[in-house]
């Protein structure tokens, strides 16, 4: 009994779709391309002009934000630094993201299993259920928030990361959702019947086929706590709160560049994210709500 | 016959609807049982209720005489091969196989032998390290049988696991299946739709029919005596055609068919007497043709002819407005026949169902 090799070569061949998406065919000349590059130009302009300005901002050598580009400094990259309310902020924020996209994760991976397994012909409100804390404005969760401290007074950090799991929750679940939704449930199946509990199949088969998802939903929901500024805004009283917040209260008073530096900071951050989550599974599977 | 398997009054119901059964199968030690018939018919309900994926509504099972109904799939003992082989695709061909085991402790050294085994016997050695999809699907699917025998289960179901391949590797993977189940003689429930796979595979056969159990039996035996007019119209070719017994002898009768045309057959069970109502089947390739007006032979016209290569089938038009068909060797003294012609044809090894 072998296999010969004219038998692997049907079977490849029989099982490779032959499902070649050909992307529309634009016939642009003179003109027209002038034109079409001109639109791409300028919309990309629009999308990055505010990020290359603070960018640029960063690196003044005074308060100004003019400056000519010989004269860039790290000055304020070094008041950043100094400044112990910045970094003490931008270590809270960093914390509270952290906490708040672990739990966020689990939560998600729990929820988005049980709606794609078990919950049959509910899914789909199972699904928009889920998706709800999106659509509800900040400002209201926050609210409510709020009105829950006062009622019962729970330590502040812990409100803050419920908050923070709040908001995170609807991106892991999509983004957790669209990658189980690529498990053959027959391979869980296969699992189960060869001796291994649900619980086991979880963690020996779909935990790992997800991990990527599962990996990039958890940076997503990070990104997401680190950015928030009204649940912080609202939760957080006297004392640490967290860098947005920190930033909020420091730009009513007075403007420097220092902000820039900070801001910029997080943009390389959030840029370095995003291309691991790309090289992980691709930001269209993520940010596909 | 020592039992290995027992479906009791098993039914399956999903709100109001009945979905399956109530159905009873007993499954001896060491045969090849499969479960035939068309999509919707309930096999793979059925299946799945034996592997524990599904919970019957009524009945029970037993698994050499332990009652597993209510026990879940990881304690059941048994292997289960999906039709898409539903193998690891993160894990290598060893661990594949090697899943079942770990999972029932064994220890590791042990694994590796028993894992290299197995792969031997499906006839894939030194794959051990690759990935799934670093394979055929024939090799695939002998990797899906090799994880389902490495646990030396009670029980092996195969779920339709041919129909994933082309034809040619489909024809041979049915012989080196039946060989590897007979050699390790382990008790296996086969579903298929395909009859020549139930056919060539099995020493029974349950033929299967919106949710009940329409004929159990040898291959032969469905073949040659089906007890229902599903059964004779799914299994194999057939001419069915509504008659009167006319004569009865112990199994041999005389089947009028009107219009003068009398057929001998044999009743696939006792018939109701003279004058009741059957079913004649007539086999397309028990038909033979001679010249029209030859002693015995029936005058019928050709009405169709069907070119299939090895063979040619022609569709008879007797007299009396009946069809049926007929299936001759590709040879030259057939090939000349063109519709119309007309011939005598004689009806060999009818069957009668009463009251079809």
């Amino acid at each position: 009994m072998r296999t010969d090799p004219s038998e692997t070569q049907n079977v490849v061949a029989a099982a490779r779709p032959g499902r070649a998406v050909e992307a529309p065919k634009v016939d642009l000349s003179g003109l027209g391309r002038v034109a079409f590059g001109l639109m791409i130009t300028l919309l990309y302009v629009f999308l990055l002009a505010p990020i290359l300005i603070v960018v640029f901002a960063s690196f003044s050598p005074t308060m100004s934000n003019t400056y000519a580009l010989s004269q860039a400094s790290l000055h304020w990259y070094r008041e950043f630094i100094g400044n112990s309310s910045f970094v003490s902020a931008f270590k809270f924020s960093l914390l509270l993201a952290l906490l708040a996209s672990f739990f966020a994760t689990i939560i998600g991976l729990l929820t988005s299993y049980a709606i794609v397994r078990f919950l049959g012909r509910a899914r789909t409100i199972g699904q928009s259920i889920a998706m709800l804390p999106m659509m509800v404005p900040h400002i209201l969760i926050s609210l409510s928030l709020l009105l829950l401290l006062t009622r019962f007074p729970l330590p502040e950090m812990s409100v803050l990361v419920i908050g923070h799991i709040l908001i995170c929750l609807p991106f892991t679940i999509a983004g957790i959702m669209a990658s189980l939704e690529g498990v053959d449930p027959d391979i869980e199946a296969a699992a189960y019947t060869l001796g291994a509990n649900r619980l086991r199949v979880l963690w020996e088969v779909t935990v790992p086929l997800v991990a990527p998802g599962v990996l990039s939903a958890a940076i997503f929901a990070f990104i997401i706590s680190f950015g928030d500024v009204y649940i912080a805004l609202f939760i957080s009283g006297p004392g640490v709160t967290t860098l947005p917040v920190e930033i909020f209260s420091y730009v009513q008073w007075e403007s420097s560049p220092v902000i820039a530096a900070i801001t910029t900071v997080q943009i390389v951050m959030i840029i370095l994210f995003g291309l691991f989550i790309e090289r992980l599974v691709g930001l269209r599977s993520v940010m596909r709500i | 016959m020592q039992l290995a398997l027992t479906l009791e009054k098993i039914v399956k119901r999903y709100g109001a609807t009945t979905a399956l059964g109530p159905i009873d199968i007993d499954v001896r030690q060491g045969e090849l049982l499969t479960l035939l018939g068309p999509s919707g018919c309930g096999k793979t309900t059925t299946l799945h209720i034996i592997a524990g994926l599904t919970t019957p509504t009524e009945g029970r099972l037993l698994l050499n005489g332990r009652n597993i109904t209510a026990l879940a799939p990881p304690y059941r003992d048994i292997g289960l091969v999906f039709q898409n082989y539903a193998l690891f695709p993160h894990r290598t061909i060893a661990e594949n196989v090697a899943f079942g085991l770990r999972m029932r402790k064994v220890p590791k050294a042990e694994i590796t032998v028993r894992v290299r085994a197995i792969l031997n016997v499906v006839g894939l050695p030194n794959v051990e390290e690759r990935y799934p999809n670093q394979l055929s699907g024939g090799q695939r699917q002998r990797v899906a049988l090799a994880r389902a025998l490495v646990i030396e289960p009670s029980i092996l179901l195969l779920d339709e696991p041919l129909s994933n391949l082309d034809a040619l590797l489909r024809k041979k993977m049915r012989l080196e299946l039946r060989e590897i189940q007979q050699r390790l003689g382990i008790t296996t429930v086969f579903v298929t739709h395909d009859q020549d796979e139930a056919f060539e595979m099995s020493d029974r056969v349950i033929l299967m029919n919106g949710g009940h159990i329409e004929q159990i039996g040898s291959p032969e035996a469905l073949y040659d005596s089906p007890q229902t007019r599903f059964a004779a119209s799914f299994i194999g070719e057939a001419s069915l055609t509504p008659c009167t017994i006319a004569q009865v002898r112990g199994d041999d009768v005389v089947a009028d068919l009107g219009g003068g045309m009398t057929i001998p057959a044999k009743a696939v069970r006792p018939v109701d007497g003279v004058g009741s109502q059957a079913l004649l089947m007539a086999r397309p390739e028990r038909v033979t043709l001679s010249e029209p007006n030859a002693t015995d032979a029936l005058p019928m016209t050709i009405s169709k002819r069907v070119f299939q290569g090895e063979r040619i089938l022609f569709e008879l038009t007797a007299a009396n407005g009946h069809a049926f068909q007929c299936s001759v060797p590709s040879i030259e003294k057939y090939r000349e026949m063109q519709p119309g012609l007309n011939v005598g044809a004689v009806l060999h090894e009818c069957r009668v169902i009463p009251g079809a």
